[in-house]
């Protein structure tokens, strides 16, 4: 039974180590953002854009001068989140939050969010509901045929 | 015994025949609409954690033994991040992640290693055009910080649909609404969105002067099984990276196996991509959704975004040409 299960995982890390055929889902990163400019951003929520084909959160920092600027940071499809009951009115205006991610190649106010917390080093949206609801196993993701 | 009754012995053997014909049909699809049809209705999730083509290491191993589809499940995130996840951009963008995704969690119902069944290598049997026009598209998306228009563009950035019925969407998204009436069956796809419309009451299909992004669908009946066949294209449509000429056709099956599943297998014929026809196979499995607009044109910013940054990229290289003495 030990060497079946053995065998049985080595079986996954040669399916995973190969990979499919790539089929990525959309426009390559380096298209729109830059890998050269990476951001760390916080501040309060002042809107929350819910849309497809990304979500776009946008916050205002305020810089060491004193003056703010608005950014608004680029997310993956609101569709999944929604489905574990993550919704618009799940991260409110006004909340904190603290974004690393990378700069429009544009140079405008934008970003990709790579990480998204909370000041208490709570990631976002990462959960079965809540803003920061840490993962507790009823991810409907999980008992989905 | 008369003659009477010797000639009523073989009606009787037939009607029993065809009883028992009846019966039987009925034994294998419970799953019937209220005017007879199988039922396919439902919405319904093609996600798995079975790779399209099978992987090289895998050698001729066709069936994942009991223990390892167990061993698959719940891998779907590993295999994005060990796929497009290796690229440079899949360590930047924060959209490769647990929080984002929601990929497949367990291999298809008959633990096959791939989902193509034929050709027996598992692998898509590409033409030398085949492979260069999916080598094209993967291009596009690659390297949309040289599109100089939006037509440069891959059609998901463009929010056109992509059919992702056909094969799978490993990241999201991978939900179908099936409707019946007598004679069509609509198929809503969530990615996209991706609409079709099947006749299914034998109206011929369109001349093959008229074709379409998405071709043409005509289905019909072969007992339990939904058949539908797609013509009708104009080439124009990457279909997910498969090629794609005005040649292409698809030959579809739906099969209700019981209350959670129907097994879906696709059958590409295009002489210019691909060697042979090949076949995927694939498992539909119930899914609770709910299933939601993906209404995508009309919060469409990376498509500027994209092309400014495309714009912003060629003013750097022309103020940098401009020093080279």
């Amino acid at each position: 039974m030990h060497l079946r299960r053995e065998l049985s995982a080595s079986i996954v890390v040669l399916v995973l180590a190969v990979g499919s055929t790539p089929v990525p889902a959309h426009h390559a990163f380096t298209a729109e953002f830059d890998a050269n400019r990476p951001v760390h951003l916080e501040g309060p929520v002042i809107k929350v854009e819910w849309i497809n084909p990304h979500a776009w959160i946008h916050l205002r920092v305020t810089k060491e001068d004193g003056s703010t600027e608005d950014w608004m940071v680029e997310g993956g499809t609101p569709n999944t989140l929604a489905r574990r009951g993550v919704n618009r009115d799940s991260l409110e205006t006004g909340t904190v939050i603290i974004i690393d991610g990378y700069q429009a190649k544009n140079g405008s106010l934008k970003a990709n969010g790579r990480d998204l917390f909370l000041p208490d080093g709570t990631k976002l949206f990462v959960g079965t509901s809540g803003t920061g609801a840490p993962s507790d196993g009823a991810d409907p993701r999980e008992t989905r045929p | 015994m008369n003659q009477r009754t010797t000639s009523v012995y073989p009606v009787l053997f037939a009607m029993a025949m065809a009883v028992c014909a009846v019966h039987s049909a009925q034994a294998q699809t419970e799953f019937r609409t209220e005017w007879g049809d199988p039922d396919l209705r439902g919405l319904w999730s093609n996600a798995t954690v079975t790779p399209v083509e099978r992987p090289t290491a895998l050698g001729d191993k066709t069936h994942f033994t009991e223990e390892e589809a167990e061993a698959m499940k719940g891998t779907g995130l590993d295999a994005i991040l060990n796929g497009v996840g290796r690229s440079i951009e899949g360590t930047l963008t924060g959209e490769l992640s647990e929080t984002w995704l929601e990929p497949g969690t367990e291999v298809v119902r008959s633990r096959r290693t791939s989902l193509i069944v034929d050709p027996p290598d598992g692998k898509i049997p590409y033409t030398p055009e085949g492979r260069m026009r999916y080598m094209q598209e993967i291009s596009k998306r690659m390297t949309g910080a040289m599109a100089a228009s939006y037509e440069d563009l891959y059609l998901g950035d463009r929010c056109l649909n992509n059919g992702i019925i056909y094969w799978t969407n490993p990241f999201y998204a991978s939900l179908h609404q099936i409707y019946q009436t007598r004679d069509h069956v609509a198929i809503l796809s969530e990615w996209g969105p991706h609409r079709r419309l099947i006749p299914i009451d034998g109206q011929p299909p369109l001349d093959e002067s008229i074709a379409l992004w998405d071709g043409s669908s005509r289905g019909h009946w072969e007992g339990d099984a939904l058949v539908v066949e797609t013509a009708n294209f104009n080439g124009r449509n990457d279909l997910t990276l498969r090629g794609g000429s005005t040649d292409t056709h698809f030959l579809e099956r739906f099969v209700r196996v019981d209350e959670n599943t129907i097994d879906y297998s696709l059958t590409i014929t295009d002489p210019a991509s691909f060697t042979q026809p090949w076949t995927l196979e694939n498992t539909m499995r119930v899914t609770e959704g709910p299933m939601l607009e993906f209404a995508c044109h009309e919060g469409n910013y990376a498509l500027v975004n994209i092309l400014e940054g495309a714009r912003a990229a060629d003013k750097a290289a022309l103020e940098e040409s401009k020093e080279i003495p």
